[in-house]
């Protein structure tokens, strides 16, 4: 079977790939981030300053989805990585087939 | 088993019973095939005649009635005999060292004799069935609204005013809301698959994916049982709907496809 890549296409499956690599890093940042602040570990200035990093950063990162038009793709790798990590973890947490 | 041509010296596998039960007269196969039985070592493979090459085609139309028209012979055979191992669409046999592709199968029906017969006697009087269960969306939306309410009402007293901490304020509820539904949904996937577990011999999760966003995918499992079982599980699975708001689609019986 032939398959058929145009250089366009091309690039933008690495600028989605790599954006969707961003929107899982942004994520985990938050995660990381109310950990922080609910552990009580930050001052209510530092917390200010990370809060609007934070979603500084979530508007930046939707303008460049939406500029380079991967908004779609982006989100629709993301649905794949997390296919493949739930398979993963079934695979790990339990077996196929129970007698 | 006579081979009808010379181009023909392959022999495509649709299933296996044992020999001493019934089967049909005559079937159809791929391209209107005329299917035929081998027997040996009381084991018995239906097949037909096929060039020494897998059927491929770029029209997926055409490949879905090759796996349609593979599905309805082992259908028609499982209907009649007891049990029936369905081989994989594609399974396709040629002859060796030891022959033409009849003796070849039929030296591999010897050999494999012990665990065939033994993974038949299992599936003997069994149908595999699929389950699946949806979040029933009514039930779905005033989860989350309850969720979301009870959040904000917990979280009103301290709402922050600034831009960065009303943001990670947001934030919080967000997670809180997602944690809370996906352990709902945990739950309820207990639920359903005790049921299942309890009502059937052996059960293999698949991936359940949502039908909407509105009601999303609980679980999505198949299960071999026998009609008793299935009975039963019926009973069960009708109960979970009105208690549990959940919605339970069930298709089968079928030839054990994913427990050979």
């Amino acid at each position: 079977m032939r398959v058929a890549i145009d250089e366009y296409d091309a690039k933008q499956g690495l600028l989605s790939l790599v954006l969707a690599i961003v929107d899982i890093i942004e994520e985990m940042l938050r995660l990381q981030a109310l950990r922080r602040v609910d552990g009580g570990n930050l001052t209510d200035e530092e917390a200010e300053r990370l809060g609007c990093a934070l979603m500084d950063l979530e508007d930046a990162l939707a303008t460049l989805k939406a500029d380079l038009g991967v908004t779609e793709a982006v989100q629709s790798i993301r649905e794949s990585l997390d296919g493949a990590i739930r398979d993963l973890v079934r695979d790990l947490e339990q077996p196929a087939l129970i007698a | 088993m006579n081979q009808t041509s010379a181009d023909l010296t392959a022999l495509y596998v649709y299933c296996f019973t044992e020999a001493d039960g019934s089967g049909p007269a005559h079937a159809e196969g791929l391209d209107g095939a005329e299917v035929a039985s081998l027997e040996a070592k009381d084991l018995r493979a239906y097949a037909h005649w096929c060039e020494p090459r897998p059927y491929a085609s770029e029209d997926a139309d055409v490949v879905k009635r090759w796996v349609a028209e593979h599905h309805r012979v082992v259908s028609e055979v499982w209907r009649q005999a007891d049990a029936v191992l369905p081989a994989t669409f594609n399974t396709i046999v040629q002859g060796g060292e030891d022959g033409d592709a009849s003796a070849h199968l039929e030296n591999w029906l010897e050999q494999e004799s012990p665990r065939l017969k033994d993974q038949l006697r299992l599936l003997a009087g069994r149908s595999e069935y699929g389950i699946q269960t949806f979040w029933d969306s009514a039930s779905y939306e005033r989860e989350i609204a309850d969720t979301q309410r009870r959040l904000e009402s917990e979280r009103e007293s301290n709402r922050p005013s600034s831009r960065g901490l009303a943001y990670l304020h947001q934030q919080r509820l967000k997670r809180g809301l997602h944690e809370q539904i996906t352990s709902r949904a945990r739950d309820l996937f207990k639920t359903c698959y005790e049921p299942v577990v309890r009502c059937s011999d052996r059960v293999r999760v698949e991936e359940a994916k949502s039908a909407s966003s509105d009601s999303p995918a609980l679980m999505n499992v198949s299960c071999l049982a026998t009609s008793e079982q299935f009975r039963r599980l019926s009973v069960e699975l009708e109960a979970l709907e009105t208690k549990e708001g959940v919605c339970v689609r069930v298709v089968g019986p079928f030839p054990p496809y994913s427990f050979v």
